[in-house]
């Protein structure tokens, strides 16, 4: 029995949900660089120099409401996918720039992926880069801000000081049921179940801090299926987002399928034009900036695109050491530290 | 700094979801087990300004991780959070304690106006969704607006510590009351003295002490008796209820000022206050050392207030940790980290620094705190609410190789680049630049004859010389030469403007002299281009050379200007004639050669024939020729055939120079084509020593003509100047309203213009008497050389180089250097140089300067030919 509303959601890439915000990638396929579902390009720039990697080669800079993507010119296979998730930081700086033979100002954009430290330096002529830098920095501003969006949120404040559900900006309640069971402890949780038009909110009655926010886009699936508390309604959650499996009771069995109906049909509503909160006040419209649509060799099909080990090394901001090694306890400083190579003691990695 | 960097264990962000900006103090931060979980473990509990409290239950990363694929996250996932709560009012600083004997952690909330204790309760088993509450246990309203505050057993000495009872909460107010809570009772309040902002505040446990600093810069230490005794000492009414009926300002007068135990001066502000052993060592009684980070100095202070430690730090702190340096050993003596706002970590054991590590984050607050097993896990907390628990980085510090600003370095395209660039410098150096191919190729054919110009042809206003009265003819005679320019070059060349440089007094005339383009390619070939080249002969003197210079000047599409050259000898016949031989003369020299002389007329052929008509016929087989130049001087050669023997005279002694010259090269060309054999070269050479006599009266007397020239010319001046100021007392006289009479003025100035007009024309004669001084000086010169040659068997190329020292051409410049004055510094540098007998590494040129007399040049003259006949050969550059 699968959802009315359901199916796959367009515009994802691979198992579905959106990564484009979360990760670090080099070298993608060319189609997987092209704005997906929800996004939204804000801004382009080229000529850019990606300083690091790519010295000298003219490429384009595009930032999007999820990430910060750089291609070469000459042939895209060799570009880049920052996920505004995984930026810690936005500077400028000045670099020795080959391609505008001589100075040129730079964006330093240091990344946290996977517990490795990447830094990429973009350059580009003076007033680009100034562009490049409102932009980026307000594109992280309003992405912070707008995590609920995305992502699931347990225990979250979801009143306001006056009682009423804190909705997102451009959020809207669809429908609110009263009775609606969580069953997610051994006896069950009587709350209330808010559709809106970016998520779903379920908070018990009684308790208003035992709460739970899915936003649709990390709901992988929705069901209806029958459980040792009788049918349910069951909401499963991407393994990014958490992996959660939702279930939840209304009765009588009526309302518990409109609910699944409305459910379904505002998902699928919401796959067809993600909101993915991230907005920008700017004086062109987004709808302006055309982008050339990125095709791959067409006889080409990349199958391991994710990891390529000759791409990133280059732009790690600090040592590679491929592993982390897992932390003890270190009695002469008596900190937590990274174990030490055989036959050496602090005083010797201290006293140098 | 320090190059290692501390490592995320586990990280999470309390940045404004919903777009606010939060914002944290240092103090909204406390570390417990606040939900009373019975395994004990750590939460972090984050209060923000903007009201919002959120309690986290971070986890070892592994099991973090939602997804095995990723890897360990360091990233807190939403099930770490496990309370969020919006409270009313602002959160300024978070305590936990035992403050409630239901619970052993409560947790502490201090709002401006309000202190509120809550409990974490915590319903439902381990499952996805556990549901955690925030239960209030009690709450104080604040009647002044709070500051800070601190919590501790107080009164109670740490010895005899009364488990059953609970902890108490001590908040400053902004104006500097203490007050005392315990638990759901206010206890007292105290005013502290000398206030005027609060300072930080902290409660050692050990000693029963409150420690703040106050706005004069000094650390004050209470003790809790001290507190209390206060009360009971002044006012035992003082008590709750009896604040409330005193309005605030009459508890400002009536509360008594509390008198510190002891004060320690720091001399600035005040981060953060820390009470922990310190002092290693003496196990027994040892007591907790008060620990204070200034803002610019770290302070250890003795629970008696005296200065144990004072460390001035090199950068700016922003919080401090204390933990012992031993984990769970009592009494440990503790380190100290210490967060700076430049990013570091720095741990210090006593006042040694023992570690540090860059931080990602500028912390308000740090902790060094033990989840799970992992104990000594940093645990900060920056302005922005971000929240990290890390551990240090041992990596050693290689060196990270930034590959930013710095292209990689092609050392094989440098080397060749290298190695090309050489090769131009070389070719430079030891090569000449090639010449290039499409040059103009000059070439001039002068025959050896003259030729009778016709009326037309003779140029009118180009004057020539008119030679009737010497050769008896009606008309001009000129040679009438060609010069053919060849181009062969692909691209055209322009502006191609033809001069030629004839030596006196010969005249020139070539036509046309200026061609604007010459075509290049094969299609357009017009060359060779023939101009027409008329010599006419003069007599107003010797010829002063015999060389007739061709150059050609012109540019290439590219604009570069070039120039081509060509050089010819000018025929005999340009000079003179044949007239009857002369017998007698005055001057005479004596070749001798190897040879049989032949007959004059197969040498001097070409100029028997130009003299067919009056000369020829009259000496068919002669040994005699008298050549008359068309100035007049003759010069006689006569030829003693059996004994190869020649002799040439003359009464002038430069005119046999021109001569001398022909015969040597007519000889050589003469035997060279009758030997075919080769055989024995033709060797000539002079019977008699050089005359150097001649050669000197002629320097003599230019030199003396020059001079005289000089002084004229200075007389001159004289009289100029002279001439222009009686123009000049002229002129005042003239203007004057009543002139002074004239007093024979005017006969001086008469006579002043005399003088100039005769010394003008005695310098145009003297001029033209120097001219014919130096002529004599070249021709002589000439001689000099041709006869030096012969006696001394020099090569052309020693006599060409001899030349550039002895330089047969004398011009004249007015203030400039003379000739002889040239010459004698030329062949002072030539005796050292080139004719010494020992060769020297470098000689400098002494350079011209003025003479006074020729003596010395005379000398070098003699000297040279003396060196020459003492067989010093004559060295040529290489």
């Amino acid at each position: 029995m699968t959802g009315g509303g359901g199916g796959a959601r367009k515009g994802g890439s691979e198992d579905g949900v959106i990564w484009q915000d979360k990760e670090v990638r080099f070298d993608v396929a060319a189609a997987s660089l092209n704005p997906g579902g929800g996004e939204v390009v804000y801004e382009t720039m080229a000529p850019v120099e990606d300083h690091k990697g790519n010295h000298g080669a003219p490429g384009r800079l595009t930032f999007t409401n999820l990430r910060v993507t750089w291609y070469l010119a000459k042939t895209n296979r060799v570009n880049l996918s920052i996920g505004l998730g995984c930026i810690v930081s936005v500077s400028t700086t000045k670099t020795k720039s080959y391609l505008l033979k001589g100075e040129g100002s730079s964006i330093v954009v240091m990344t946290r992926f996977n517990n490795n430290r990447f830094e990429f330096v973009f350059t580009t002529e003076g007033e680009r880069t100034k562009v490049a830098l409102q932009t980026l920095g307000d594109l992280v501003k309003a992405y912070q801000g707008s995590r609920l969006y995305r992502e699931v949120k347990l225990r979250g404040v979801i009143f306001a000081e006056d009682q009423k559900l804190k909705l997102l900006s451009e959020e809207e309640v669809h429908s609110k049921t009263n009775g609606v069971w969580n069953l997610s402890g051994e006896t069950g949780n009587l709350g209330t179940f808010v559709i809106t038009n970016v998520r779903v909110i379920w908070y018990a009655n009684l308790a208003p801090t035992f709460n739970v926010s899915i936003p649709f886009i990390q709901i992988k699936n929705i069901r209806i299926k029958n459980s040792k508390f009788g049918t349910a309604l069951v909401l499963d959650v991407y393994k990014q987002g958490g992996g959660f499996v939702l279930g939840f009771r209304l009765d009588p069995k009526e309302k518990l399928k409109q609910l699944y109906n409305e459910l379904g049909s505002l998902w699928t509503a919401y796959s067809s034009r993600p909101n993915l909160g991230v907005v920008l006040e700017r004086e062109t419209q987004p709808e302006q900036i055309r982008l050339p649509m990125l095709e791959g060799d067409d006889d080409v099909e990349i199958l391991q695109s994710i990891d390529n080990q000759d791409a990133f090394v280059a732009y790690y901001a600090e040592d590679y050491k491929g592993n982390n090694r897992k932390p003890e306890y270190n009695s002469a400083l008596g900190l937590a530290m990274e174990p030490l190579k055989e036959g050496y003691t602090i005083d010797q990695l201290w006293d140098i | 700094m320090s190059l290692f960097r501390t490592k995320d264990w586990w990280r999470a962000s309390v940045a404004g979801e919903e777009g606010e900006e939060t914002e944290c103090d240092g103090l909204a931060f406390c570390a417990a087990n606040l939900d009373n979980d019975p395994s004990g473990s750590l939460k972090l509990a984050v209060g923000t300004l903007g009201g919002i409290l959120r309690v986290y239950a971070p986890r070892e990363p592994e099991t973090t991780g939602a997804d095995p694929q990723q890897g360990p996250s360091s990233h807190a996932n939403s099930e770490d959070s496990i309370i969020e709560v919006q409270l009313e009012h602002p959160i300024l600083q978070l305590e936990a304690g035992y403050f409630s004997p239901d619970y052993d952690t409560c947790l502490a909330v201090l709002h401006p106006r309000l202190l509120r204790v809550y409990a974490l309760h915590k319903s439902g088993s381990a499952q996805d969704l556990q549901e955690v509450t925030l239960q209030k246990l009690y709450e104080h309203k604040l009647e002044r607006s709070a500051a800070n505050m601190c919590s501790g057993p107080f009164g109670r000495a740490s010895t005899d510590l009364d488990t059953t009872e609970c902890d108490a909460i001590c908040v400053q107010s902004l104006d500097g009351q203490l007050s005392i809570f315990e638990q759901s009772s206010f206890a007292f309040s105290r005013f502290l003295g000398n206030f005027v902002v609060p300072g930080p505040l902290r409660y050692c446990k050990g000693l029963d002490m409150f420690f703040t600093v106050n706005s004069s810069y000094e650390v004050e230490c209470y003790k809790y008796q001290t507190l209390t005794s206060a009360t009971l000492s002044d006012n035992s009414k003082k008590d709750e209820s009896s604040l409330k009926a005193l309005g605030e300002n009459n508890s400002f007068k009536h509360g008594k000022k509390l008198e510190a135990n002891w004060r320690f001066v720091l001399g600035e502000g005040c981060v953060d206050i820390q009470c922990s052993r310190f002092t290693r060592g003496l196990k027994k009684a040892w007591t907790d050392d008060v620990i204070i980070l200034g803002e610019r100095t770290l302070f250890v202070l003795s629970s008696e207030g005296e200065c144990k430690l004072q460390k001035r730090l090199e950068y700016p702190p922003t919080c401090l940790a204390v933990y012992p340096s031993k984990l769970g050993e009592q009494g440990a003596a503790c380190n100290i980290m210490v967060a700076t706002s430049t990013g570091y970590l720095m741990v210090y054991d006593s006042e040694r620094l023992i570690w540090s590590a860059r931080h990602d984050m500028v912390p308000v607050s740090v902790k060094v705190l033990t989840f799970g097993d992992l104990g000594g896990l940093v645990t900060t907390l920056d302005d922005k609410g971000a929240l990290a628990v890390s551990y240090m980085g041992t990596d050693p510090p290689t060196q990270v190789v930034s590959i930013a600003g710095e292209e990689q370095l092609n050392f094989e395209e440098m080397e060749s680049e290298h190695r090309q660039l050489l090769n131009v410098i070389r070719q430079h150096a030891t090569q000449k630049p090639s010449e290039p191919v499409d040059i103009l190729m000059l070439r001039a054919q002068i025959p050896q004859y003259m030729k009778a110009l016709g009326e037309g042809e003779y140029g009118g206003s180009r004057g020539g010389y008119d030679l009737e009265d010497e050769l008896g003819g009606r008309h001009s005679k000129a040679v009438v030469g060609k010069i053919f320019l060849n181009y062969s070059g692909i691209s055209d060349i322009t502006d191609v403007s033809i001069s030629v440089d004839v030596p006196e007094p010969i005249v020139a005339e070539a036509e046309p002299s200026h061609i604007s383009c010459i075509k290049g390619g094969s299609s357009g070939r017009q060359t060779p281009i023939v101009i027409q080249l008329k010599l006419f002969p003069g007599t107003h003197c010797l010829p002063s050379d015999r060389t007739l210079n061709v150059s050609a000047s012109y540019q290439t599409p590219s604009g570069e200007p070039r120039i081509s050259h060509c050089e010819v000898q000018l025929p005999l016949c340009l000079f003179g004639t044949l007239v009857s031989p002369v017998k007698n003369a005055t001057y005479k020299l004596t070749l001798d050669t190897n040879k049989d002389a032949p007959q004059l007329v197969n040498v001097f052929e070409d100029i028997f024939a130009s003299c067919q008509d009056n000369y020829f016929e009259m000496n068919s087989n002669v040994n005699v020729m008298s050549f008359k130049y068309f100035s007049g001087e003759i010069v006689t050669t006569i030829v003693s055939k059996n004994a190869g023997r020649y002799r040439i005279q003359s009464d002038c002694n430069g005119a046999m120079w021109l001569i001398l010259q022909e015969l040597k090269e007519r000889l050589a060309a003469y035997y060279a084509a009758a030997d075919q054999e080769g055989g024995e070269g033709l060797q000539i050479s002079l019977s008699d020593n050089v005359p150097l006599e001649i050669l000197f009266e002629c320097i003599d007397k230019h030199f003396n003509s020059v001079e005289y020239v000089n002084k004229l010319h200075s007389d001159l001046e004289l009289h100029g100047r002279r001439f222009r100021a009686v123009q000049k007392r002229f002129l005042v006289r003239f203007k004057d309203r009543r002139p002074e009479p004239l007093s024979h003025l005017e006969a001086l100035l008469d006579d002043t213009y005399d003088n100039i007009i005769d010394c003008c024309v005695r310098i145009d004669e003297t001029t033209a008497d120097m001219m014919d001084r130096a002529r004599d000086i070249v021709h002589n010169c000439h001689l000099f050389l041709s006869l030096l040659q012969c006696q001394f068997n020099l090569t052309e190329k020693q006599i060409h180089f001899l030349k550039k020292f002895l330089n047969p051409q004398v011009e004249h410049s007015q203030g400039g250097f003379i000739w002889e004055e040239y010459t004698e510094a030329a062949l002072s540098y030539l005796l050292k140089a080139h004719l010494s007998k020992s060769q020297k590494d470098t000689i400098s040129f002494g350079g011209v300067s003025k003479m006074t007399s020729t003596a010395k040049l005379k000398k070098l003259i003699s000297t040279m030919v003396e060196r020459f006949s003492r067989g010093i050969t004559l060295r040529l550059p290489s």
